[in-house]
């Protein structure tokens, strides 16, 4: 398998422009550019299988994290529960429909859409799928990544649980514990996969096709 | 004595400091923004990326004019997100406004300092920060100047990472207005001042995003 880089590439840093060549390097090691130390490519440490497996732990917590009662609140026997999805609804409620779309959008859709395309793509690229999707979405999918905000929202819930001990007693949820899992995969999840390298499989295919 | 001197200055300067690389631009060589394949533009002739097909151009076009439009309407829309309340609390008949920064200001006046300090660095400290760090790498970029290069990238780097942590405070409204839901016991509303706030938020990750951090290496003297 293509478990590491097999052939020297050029490369132009993306952060000064500075022209090096990336060495054949083993699976673990990483590269930085000689001149401004940006992180050209980090390979991660067993290969393909890593942002797989990664992946697919991220996908089942978030359907977990999103499937179950998040937090509750009881006030005097009173009590509220809310699922993950349904702190966006009640925004919508409060004719916040912009704050919803930005909160559901970096919450709940963006990493559902980045664990999904990854483990798509991983799967194509391992078996050798010749989808005309995969370059789409390889070039999708770090856009995405991009606004996908799961570790921020683990700091406000935090903040909003020591806000709200004061007046209420709160109660976590299943999907709370879920959520805290899922944070720490998920930021682990992020250092295992380097686009640059997906696409240098890509492109042994073609020259292999050609 | 005085070659000597200078001797001893200059050395260190010239194998440690001025070490300059080939770069894309000078031997005509374009990376592709998606891909990172390196190919030679005018040789090719091609517009899109071979094997991406993105649209090919030498540095992400028009990037200072995106980043300064994002930027301003950041400083714009960073008014309102202040001045606005962010939720309105209602508890036992009592009706109150919160503010990002009057929110700060209670929690530091109850006791949780820790607390405090996090929302404040995180909605007040960070987003002041990346705006000042893009108009001064935008700035220092128009002006072509020569000085700090590392250092500048280095602070545009940080701008890129520590985007996305201003977002705590939405977050908690929404958290809060949707847990606490108890009717006339106590209920907690969103504000203006909380959308106005995400939109500086991802304004100023719109405008990092944009900035093309190779503008500040193309200076020349």
């Amino acid at each position: 398998m293509n478990n590491f880089l097999k052939k020297p590439q050029l490369t132009a840093c993306h952060e000064c422009d500075a022209l090096q060549i990336i060495p054949v390097i083993q699976m673990g090691w990483k590269v930085n550019c000689v001149n401004c130390g940006h992180l050209i490519m980090r390979l991660p440490r067993h290969g393909l299988q890593s942002p797989l497996a990664f992946y697919l732990t991220v996908l089942l917590l978030l359907i977990f994290a999103n499937a179950f009662p998040f937090l509750s609140l009881n006030i005097e026997g009173r009590i509220q529960q809310i699922t993950l999805f349904e702190s966006v609804l009640i925004l919508q409620q409060y004719h916040m429909g912009m704050l919803a779309i930005v909160v559901g959008f970096t919450l709940i859709i963006a990493p559902f859409l980045e664990a999904l395309l990854v483990i798509f793509i991983v799967l194509s690229i391992y078996f050798h799928w010749h989808f005309s999707w995969l370059k789409k979405s390889l070039k999708w999918v770090g856009k995405i990544q991009f606004w996908s905000m799961l570790d921020v929202f683990l700091l406000a819930v935090l903040v909003s649980f020591v806000k709200l001990t004061d007046i209420a007693e709160v109660v976590v949820g299943t999907a709370l514990l879920c959520f805290v899992a899922l944070v720490f995969v998920y930021v682990y999840s992020l250092r295992s996969i380097d686009f640059g390298w997906l696409w240098s499989h890509l492109r042994q295919w073609e020259s292999n096709n050609q | 004595m005085e070659s000597s001197s200078s001797m001893g200055i200059e050395q260190p300067m010239n194998t440690v400091k001025k070490t300059i690389y080939p770069r894309g631009i000078e031997h005509d060589l374009i990376s592709c923004h998606c891909c990172t394949l390196v190919m030679r533009h005018s040789a090719t002739g091609q517009f899109s990326c071979p094997r991406c097909h993105t649209a090919l151009t030498q540095r992400k076009p028009n990037s200072i004019q995106y980043c300064w439009a994002y930027t301003l309407t950041a400083i714009i829309m960073y008014i309102p997100a202040n001045l606005l309340p962010i939720m309105t609390v209602s508890y036992l008949g009592d009706t109150k406004s919160d503010t990002i920064m009057s929110g700060v200001i209670y929690l530091a006046s109850h006791g949780m300092w820790p607390l405090a300090l996090v929302i404040f660095i995180a909605s007040v400290f960070i987003p002041l920060l990346k705006i000042g760090a893009l108009v001064l790498l935008m700035v220092s970029v128009q002006k072509k100047s020569l000085l700090y290069k590392l250092q500048r990238t280095k602070l545009y780097r940080m701008t890129e990472l520590v985007g996305k942590w201003s977002m705590v405070d939405v977050f908690v409204v929404a958290l809060l207005v949707a847990l606490v839901q108890f009717g006339e016991i106590a209920s907690i509303q969103p504000g203006v001042g909380a959308l106005a706030f995400s939109v500086v938020v991802i304004m100023t990750m719109l405008a990092a995003e944009s900035f093309d951090a190779r503008l500040i290496w193309d200076a020349k003297q």
